[in-house]
Order: C-alpha cells, then sequence, then structure tokens
C-alpha cells in the first residue's frame, strides 16, 4: 500500500500538467458542489435550533377563493386555539415589528418581535436569566403589558455591557419604558429574524373575539409544539374540527366557506423554506451536473494516460501483479488524485459560500445560518474519496482487459482492447457533451425567465425615489407628525415630491383586506375578494409615478376632511365596474356597512406591482387617506433630482427634527428594492451561468483531450494514408467528423435532457415555457461553436502531421 | 519521366549552419526504368526517396515528374500530382491495424474520387491479380510478414500509378519471401512500371536495371 502510495505520487509528479488538470476539475467541481450543499444542508436540512424542533408546526389562515394565499393568524384564533387543540402541546403568536429604541434624539429603528407569554416554551428555549411574559402583562386594559421586554443575549451583551444585574433595569421603546425581565439564552435566533427585543403581543379583550376572528391582516404569525406521539394530520383534523365548531354559527360563516377558508397545519422548518425549496434543490442538481462532468473528464484524463502505460501494467502482470494488485495501484493512484483534489475543493467551497453571500444568500430564510464547518470539510473529503474509488473502475477495467502480448510488443499498437477503450472515452465524450447541454440550457432558461421578470412594468417609476420606514408608536397621532415631515421634506432643494404610505410596493410585506364596494354580491360560486389595502398622504403617487387613470389622486387634505374618500386602481376598478363608472362609487373595510364609514371613490390609478414583480394581474388596490391610527409604520417617499441614496441623510435628519423621538430606517431606492425583490432569480441564474461555464470549459477541454490522444495515438496511420494519397483536409476532416459525430450524440441526449430540465424546472421560471426553442437552438449554437473549437485545434494538428516523421514513427 | 538538377536538402544547425543530407544531386530516371538507390545508413537514400515521392518539400533544386516541373507547384498541386502517378511500398508494410485486407486496398482509391463500384471491381481485380482473395477479410495481424507486404505493394500498385518508390521492401522479410517480392517488382517494371527502390541488397539491386550509389549526400555513382 505504501509503495503504491510512493508510487502514485512519483507518477503525478512526473506529468504536472496532467495532474494539476485533474486536481483542479475535482477542487472546482467538488467545491461548487459543497458550496452549495453548504447552503442546502443550513436551510433546508439542518433542523431547526430548538428541542424536538421536527415536532414544531406553523398554522394559518388561507382564503384561496378569495385571492389570499396566507393571511396569518388573529388575535381570535389564538385564544380560541389555546389548550383546545388535544394535538398540541403549547400554541403561540408572534409578531415582526420595527420599533423606535432608545433616549430622545439618538432613537432608532430596530427590529422587535412581540410575542405570546408561551412563545419561548413553545420552542422549548429556556430563558438565561429571569422569566418569560405573564398573561397579565399581554393585555392592554389592564396597562401592565406596556412596560416589560426580554432581550437576546447578544444585546445584552453588546448593549447592556452584559450587566449580570439587568433584569428590573429601563430601556426606551417607543418612547415608553420597559423593563427588562429576561435575557435569552445565546445564539437564540428564530427562524430569520434580526429581532434583539422580544415584547409581549397585546390586544384588547375586544380583539379576542369572535368577530374579529378573521382580521389577521398577515402580520401575526402562529407556531404550536406537537405532543410527542402527535401527528400533523391528527393536529389538521383538530384544526379542522375546532374551526368548523367556532365558525359554525358565525356571522361570517357562509362567506368563509365560500372563500374556502382553512387553516392548513405545516411543519414550521418546510413552510419557512418552502419558496426557496426548488430553487436550492435545481442549484444543487445543476451541481452535481458540474460534478459529473469533471468526474467523466476526469476518467477520460486517465483512460488517456492508462493507454500510454498499457505496456507498466502489462509488464507489472507478466512479472506477477494480480488482479487486486491492478485494481488497488490504479485506486490509489485516482484516490490520491480526488483527495488533493477534495483538499483544495475545501478552500474553493469557503470562497463558494463567501461568493453566495455576496449574491445574496444570507438573505434567503434562514440564511443567516449558513456555515462551513467541520462535517462539511468531512463530507467533502469523504465525497473525494467515493469520487477516486467511482472513477477508478473504468480506468482499472482498462488495465484488467489490456491484451498482455500487444501491449509488451507496442505501446502504440492497436487492437480490439483499444477499440472497446476508444469507444469508451467517446462515450464519457457524448455524456459529457449532453450533461454540459442541459446546464447551458436550464442556464439559459433562468436568464431568459430573469430577463422577462425584468421586463415587466411594475407600474411605477422606480428611478429617484428613496424610501424609508418609520414607526410611529401607539401614543402618538400620525397625522400632524407627517404634515410637518412632509412639508419639510417639500422644501428641500432637488425634492419633486414627497408622500407616506402604509406599505411600499416590493418591501416584503403584502398582507390584503377585505374591501367590497357597497351592495356588492358576489357571483354564485365566487367569493368576496381581498385586496391590498393602503393609507396614502402627501404627494405619493406623484413621486412614485403612479399614473391617474380618472377623476384625482388623495392629498394631505384628505387625511383632514370629514367626508372619507378614496382612491382605487384599475383592477380593483374592471373588476367591480368592467365598463367603467368606479367614480363616486362606494366601497366599505372589512365587515363594515354603516353608511357614515363607507369610501368614495375619487381617483383611479395604474396598477402597481404590489407583493413581486411576477405577481399576476387582478389583485386590486385601495388607497385611503391617513386616519387617526396609533402605533403605525408609515413609508417616506421622496423623489428627488438627484441620487436618492445622497438624500438618505438629509431625510434621516428631518424625521429627527420633525419628532425627535423618531427615526428613520431601511432606507432604499426603488431601484435596490427591484433589485433586492430579484435576489431569489438573478443569484440561481448567475450560478447557473457560472456553473454552465465551467462546464463548457470543461466538455471542450474532454472533447479536445480525447481528439488530440486520437491524433497523436494515429499518427502512424495519418502518416500512411498521407502516403497513399490522403490530403491534408481529408485527414483534418476525417477527425472534425469524428468530433462532430461526438457532438451531435451528445446534442440529442442533451435536447431530451433538456427538455426534462426544462420541466422539473417550471415552477421557478416566470413566462418561460418548457420547450423554448429558441434557447435550445442558441445552446446547440454554443455547444457546437465551442466543441468546434475543441475539435479544430486537434484536426489541424493531424492535417499538419508530417508523413515522413509519422512513418518513421514505430 | 523523373529529372533531379543541383536538388539539395538540408537542415539547419546553430548559427547559420547547415546539416547537408543530399548535396547537388543531379538524377535522370527514364519511363520503365528500375533503379536501384544504395548506400550505407545516413547516406541520404530514404530522403531521396520521400522527395521524390513529395512527401519531403524542404529541398531546394529542380525536379522534374514528366512535365510537370515539381519545384514550381504549390503543395496542394504536388498531392495531386503524386496521386496521379506515384505508389509508395514501405519496410514496415504500414498496413492499418484496424482495417481487412479489402478495406487496406480501398483506401488510395477512396483518396482519389472513385465511386465505389468502380473501387470495388478495382479491388477485386487486385486481390484476384495477387491471388489473395481468401485473405480479404483478414486483419493484417492475421497475416504473415509476407502476407503483409504483398498487400503492401497491391495497396501501392492499385491506383496504376506510372512510378512505384519502394523504401527496402524487403528489409523485414526473409529471403524466400523477398524473392518473391522482388519478382513480382521485375514482372511490374516489365509491364511498363517505373520502380525506385532503396535497398541495402545487392541481390534485391539485381533485379533492377541500374544501381545508384549514395555516399554523404552525394551520389558517387550512376548518375
Amino acid at each position: 500500500m505504501i509503495a503504491d502510495l510512493k508510487f502514485a505520487v512519483r507518477q503525478l509528479r512526473k506529468s504536472p500538467g496532467f495532474t494539476l488538470t485533474a486536481v483542479a476539475t475535482v477542487a472546482i467541481c467538488l467545491g461548487a458542489n459543497l458550496a452549495i450543499f453548504a447552503v442546502i444542508n443550513s436551510i433546508l436540512l439542518h433542523p431547526l435550533p430548538f428541542p424536538q424542533s421536527e415536532r414544531l408546526v406553523t398554522i394559518f389562515n388561507t382564503y384561496p377563493k378569495a385571492g389570499v394565499e396566507n393571511d396569518g393568524s388573529s388575535i381570535t384564533n389564538y385564544y380560541e386555539r389555546r389548550g383546545n387543540i388535544p394535538a398540541f402541546s403549547s400554541l403561540s403568536i408572534f409578531r415582526d415589528f420595527s420599533e423606535v429604541v432608545g433616549e430622545t434624539g439618538a432613537a432608532e429603528q430596530t427590529e422587535i418581535m412581540r410575542v405570546s407569554p408561551d412563545f419561548f416554551a413553545t420552542l422549548g428555549v429556556n430563558l438565561a436569566m429571569g422569566r418569560t411574559f405573564t398573561e397579565d402583562e399581554t393585555e392592554i386594559a389592564k396597562g401592565k403589558g406596556a412596560g416589560v421586554a426580554i432581550v437576546t443575549d447578544a444585546y445584552w451583551r453588546q448593549r447592556l455591557n452584559s450587566d449580570p444585574n439587568v433584569l428590573g433595569q429601563d430601556i426606551r421603546v417607543n418612547t415608553m419604558p420597559r423593563k427588562i425581565v429576561g435575557v435569552l439564552p445565546p445564539d437564540f435566533r428564530f427562524l430569520s429574524s434580526e429581532a434583539r427585543l422580544f415584547l409581549p403581543i397585546r390586544s384588547r379583550l375586544e380583539e379576542r373575539t369572535p368577530q374579529q376572528r378573521h382580521s389577521g391582516g398577515g402580520g401575526t404569525h402562529m407556531i404550536a409544539r406537537l405532543k410527542p406521539g402527535a401527528t400533523m394530520a391528527e393536529a389538521q383534523s383538530q384544526i379542522d374540527a375546532h374551526n368548523a365548531a367556532v365558525e359554525k354559527d358565525g356571522p361570517e360563516a357562509k362567506a368563509m366557506a365560500e372563500a374556502g377558508f382553512r387553516s392548513p397545519v405545516f411543519s414550521l422548518h418546510a413552510d419557512h423554506v418552502r419558496s426557496i425549496r426548488p430553487t436550492l434543490w435545481l442549484m444543487q442538481g445543476g451541481v452535481f451536473f458540474l460534478l459529473l462532468i469533471g468526474a467523466v473528464n476526469l476518467v477520460n484524463l486517465l483512460l488517456i494516460r492508462a493507454s500510454g502505460r498499457a505496456k507498466e501494467m502489462a509488464i507489472r502482470q507478466s512479472m506477477g501483479a494480480s488482479r487486486r494488485h491492478v485494481v488497488t495501484q490504479v485506486m490509489t493512484e485516482t484516490v490520491l488524485l480526488t483527495l488533493v483534489g477534495g483538499l483544495l475543493g475545501l478552500v474553493v467551497g469557503a470562497w463558494g459560500i463567501r461568493l453566495l453571500e455576496v449574491l445574496g444568500a444570507d438573505r434567503l430564510p434562514l440564511g443567516a445560518h449558513i456555515v462551513f464547518d467541520g462535517w462539511l470539510a468531512s463530507l467533502g473529503l469523504a465525497d473525494a474519496v467515493v469520487l477516486g474509488i467511482v472513477i477508478a473502475v473504468p480506468i482499472a477495467w482498462f488495465n484488467l482487459s489490456t491484451h498482455l502480448a500487444h501491449a509488451l510488443q507496442s505501446e502504440s499498437r492497436t487492437g480490439t482492447i483499444s477499440r472497446a477503450a476508444q469507444r469508451l472515452r467517446h462515450g464519457f465524450i457524448v455524456a459529457q457533451i449532453a450533461l454540459a447541454f442541459v446546464l447551458l440550457a436550464g442556464a439559459a432558461l433562468l436568464g431568459m425567465s430573469l430577463k422577462k421578470v425584468m421586463a415587466v412594468t411594475p407600474g411605477f417609476r422606480a428611478d429617484h425615489v428613496l424610501t424609508g420606514e418609520v414607526t410611529v408608536p401607539f401614543s402618538y397621532n400620525v397625522r400632524p407628525f407627517l404634515d410637518r415631515l412632509l412639508e419639510a421634506i417639500g422644501q428641500q432643494p432637488g425634492v419633486a415630491a414627497a408622500g407616506a404610505i402604509t406599505n411600499v410596493p416590493l418591501s416584503g410585506e403584502s398582507g390584503k383586506s377585505a374591501v367590497t364596494p357597497k351592495g356588492y354580491v358576489p357571483p354564485a360560486g365566487e367569493s368576496l375578494h381581498g385586496h391590498y389595502l393602503y393609507q396614502v398622504t402627501g404627494d405619493y403617487f406623484t413621486a412614485f409615478g403612479i399614473p391617474l387613470r380618472e377623476g384625482r389622486f388623495l392629498t394631505a387634505a384628505d387625511s383632514h376632511r370629514a367626508d372619507r374618500v378614496c382612491v382605487v386602481d384599475e383592477d380593483f376598478a374592471r373588476r367591480y365596474w368592467p365598463n367603467g363608472g368606479a367614480l363616486g362609487q362606494r366601497v366599505f373595510q372589512g365587515s363594515e356597512s354603516d353608511d357614515a364609514k363607507l369610501f368614495t371613490i375619487v381617483g383611479v390609478v395604474g396598477v402597481v406591482k404590489q407583493a413581486e414583480l411576477t405577481e399576476p394581474r387582478g389583485q386590486g388596490a385601495v388607497y385611503l387617506p391617513f386616519m387617526d391610527s396609533d402605533g403605525i409604520n408609515i413609508f417616506v417617499v421622496t423623489r428627488t433630482s438627484q441620487r436618492p441614496e445622497a438624500f438618505a441623510e438629509t431625510l434621516r435628519k428631518l424625521v429627527r427634527a420633525a419628532n425627535p423621538d423618531l427615526a428613520i430606517d431601511n432606507l432604499r431606492s426603488m431601484d435596490t428594492r427591484i433589485a433586492e425583490s430579484l435576489i431569489a432569480r438573478r443569484s440561481p441564474a448567475l450560478l447557473a451561468g457560472i456553473f454552465a461555464g465551467v462546464a463548457l470549459l470543461l466538455a471542450a477541454i474532454g472533447t479536445y483531450g480525447v481528439l488530440s490522444y486520437a491524433v497523436a495515438q494515429r499518427t502512424r496511420e495519418i502518416g500512411i494514408r498521407m502516403a497513399l494519397g490522403a490530403q491534408r483536409e481529408q485527414i483534418g476532416a476525417q477527425f472534425l467528423s469524428l468530433g462532430l459525430r461526438l457532438l451531435a450524440a451528445g446534442t440529442v441526449f442533451g435536447l431530451i435532457g433538456a427538455l426534462l430540465a426544462g420541466r422539473a424546472m417550471q415552477s421557478i421560471l416566470f413566462d418561460v415555457p418548457t420547450l423554448h426553442v429558441a434557447t435550445l437552438f442558441g445552446t446547440a449554437l454554443v455547444m457546437t461553436a465551442v466543441s468546434l473549437v475543441a475539435c479544430l485545434i486537434p484536426a489541424r494538428r493531424a492535417s499538419q502531421v508530417d508523413p515522413m516523421i509519422a512513418l518513421r514513427t514505430e | 519521366m523523373i529529372k533531379l538538377k543541383n536538388l539539395e536538402r538540408s537542415y539547419p544547425l546553430a548559427k547559420e549552419k547547415f546539416f547537408y543530407v543530399l548535396r547537388d544531386i543531379n538524377l535522370e530516371v527514364e519511363e520503365g526504368d528500375f533503379v536501384s538507390v544504395m548506400g550505407p545508413s545516413g547516406a541520404g537514400k530514404s530522403t531521396l526517396l520521400h522527395i521524390l515521392g513529395m512527401h519531403d518539400h524542404g529541398w531546394r533544386g529542380e525536379y522534374f515528374l514528366g512535365d510537370a516541373a515539381v519545384h514550381h507547384l504549390k503543395p496542394k498541386e504536388r498531392a495531386t500530382l503524386r496521386n496521379e502517378q506515384i505508389g509508395f511500398v514501405f519496410q514496415q508494410y504500414h498496413l492499418l491495424d484496424d482495417l481487412t485486407v479489402y478495406e487496406n486496398l480501398d483506401i488510395p482509391l477512396s483518396y482519389r474520387h472513385y465511386k465505389k463500384s468502380e473501387r470495388a471491381a478495382m479491388v477485386a481485380d487486385i486481390l484476384d491479380r495477387f491471388q489473395i482473395v481468401g485473405k480479404k477479410d483478414l486483419y493484417p495481424s492475421q497475416l504473415s510478414g509476407g502476407q503483409q507486404q504483398l498487400v503492401g505493394v497491391a495497396r501501392a500498385i492499385i491506383a496504376e500509378p506510372k512510378l512505384l518508390l519502394a523504401d527496402e521492401p524487403t528489409g523485414n522479410l526473409h529471403s524466400s519471401q523477398g524473392e518473391e517480392i522482388m519478382e513480382l517488382f521485375r514482372n511490374l517494371n516489365e509491364q511498363g512500371m517505373t520502380i525506385v527502390q532503396v535497398t541495402h541488397s545487392e541481390k534485391n539491386a539485381s533485379y533492377g536495371k541500374r544501381v545508384i550509389q549514395l555516399r554523404d549526400g552525394w551520389i558517387v555513382k550512376g548518375e
């Protein structure tokens, strides 16, 4: 074994060019696989960091026939279900917020999570210090809940200097002092949340009534822990039965049934990563193809090398080497090669993860958990060993099948076995071309899909628009603050328009609400529909560049008028008044049907893509003036003539000047928000492009290598053919035609593979059919061009063979 | 048929010096002649043969083949002329191992754009003429050395060249096989084919009509 190892090292050192190529191939292919697998492992495979996390589930309300897929859960749902679902040992709710933390003049927007008292118990997390929230602290009427907070370990260390006596100290949240009652253990992180402060989720008693059962609004989420032995199917049937029981005599029962209301129970982990799962597995599939191409390349290089060493192997066998000796020697060499490549692959993998972070992987669900740890490194090295063993098989077969007498007589002599080896090499090239074709076609489909998404008109002018988020606490009146702020912004040089809205498009939050025209009765078999519902003020529509179709925009004055008016978008108008006439119509929000609370439509504006650019038409949006509401998140929107980001600092100062207790955060230009909304499409497309490029290069190297070897192997034959009258072009054409035949076969298999891959990718493609002829044609064209270059060099070399020298070769 | 005037072949050495393989070669070979080129190893015999066969283009001087001034021809024109006029026989036979006897004989014809039916007729004719019909489906490795060279000669003349060039045609054969091949050459020559052979063997040379002696690149006898 040691002798084999020494010999293998010597052999590899003797051919540095071959060794370098082989090691680099393994390093790149294995490294790329490791990087993607690190993401898959961290996001999809690794359990959530909670005890028995497989028992954690999430439950949300869905109204599919009303166009609302996930409306979270309501406060009422929580109180009605808590303790009444036998399959759950614990059930809780949470809500993500951005709130103002800090002293006047130094306050900053901070991500905060509001949770029910049993939230940490549901997760199975014990606090490092202190206690969790009490039931009393969740009831607004009792006035106790406003004053407590739990902090994360990081917050305790960084902001509170790891003070062991922190319990009972105050921190200022939304201008109110909160007493710290607990500190979470180190490394606690709930899913992808970056919250470092936890407050109790508070509600009034009237918010817990059956009338509020369907008022989730998408912002409140429910989690539960299954009892030991309980299954999700049991939980689902119990939730269904519970829903049926509580809805039985409810006033909304019929409407909810028509909307297809259900509360599905999903694994918390699976639900959290659901959107990204197909893309990640597709990426892993793509990069695995790359590994296959690399392995095939390696086998071909090794087969060529083995042909050159047939005599050596024959001598060894004639000297008494057994089959086991031959196999061991081959395997030692291949495993050594792949192991060295694997070690370098670890470095490539680590770099790859950094590259993925640059591409936005850390912003994926659970993306912050991506790590390259010892386990992954061990897996990488184990993969390298397995790869070495697998690729040793055809090489060992070749060596054991070589006819000893022939091999001993002459290295260049050809015979039946070499023809079989040649067929094997050619078969591998065909496979390599086919795999590269599939990768290239897949990357092209993703690129095409991205191009189509980027060509989607968002419905607003994104250029020169800066947006930022301000949280106005419960105790503040929003309107005076906004009036002051927008007036101050409007006075700044270069500002064309400024406005505010409760949610900007593509912000990541996109809940819908029930808004219905007065007197509207859905046609038989249809349900009431959910629509986007926002409050706006100032010159929001002008600042965003949303076109007016009919009537007028809302103005700041509308927020102060007694008569209630609103603006709807074209989709909303067309849905309810397909023949026009939306102006002057009246709509109501939720179940409110009091005439005094109806909103009169005064304008119709263009449709804006709210949730994502790929959102289908027909969602419908209603814009209301800002009303007196407490505790609200506001996006301030400014159109400037300068670069939007350059206005950010001024905006910060203006917010502080308007109210020193408030701060603006999440400052981004709309161009940036659009770009960020495309991360889940752009990054895979870019990665697939890189994989396809490497695959193309490997296929070209493989084709070139095999044809070059064929030319070198057949130099004598070329000389004879030329001596017998072959023209140089005929010799060149002979090898070119060999390359083209391999290309044609690879392309046929590649086409089949590309069709299957296109079908598998359909769920993540936008407006691109499975069979996209132009993409396949383009892929074939690129493959042909690259293969032609790879074939032309050896073909030209063949045509340049000097017959005099060739005939003396033997 | 062949006229060489002041033909030289050299290879560059360091500092603008040259190593001369052939020097000032002046030679005429009449149509129907049978010339044996002899001389010690390194005398330039094979080089001369490859120049005549137009495998080597790095020479200076004048070379006429029939009416064609080879020295004025472009490589492609030389290749065409070679295909029309010259056949080659090698010491190592140089049959293609992966092709049968039949396929080996077919190769020169395939490069000369004969129709398939014509090629089949010509191959059948030569198999018959050389009495190797029974061997047509065998591979070279299944033939003896003499049989392989027989196929080599058959392959060289199948396209009916006017000039046959042979480089040590019996060098790898035992004496009886060698005699058989030389008898074949004599018959071909008697039928009008011009032959130039390179040989070390006085006996083989005796089958020809005249001998040219080369030494250190110079013709020392038979110019």
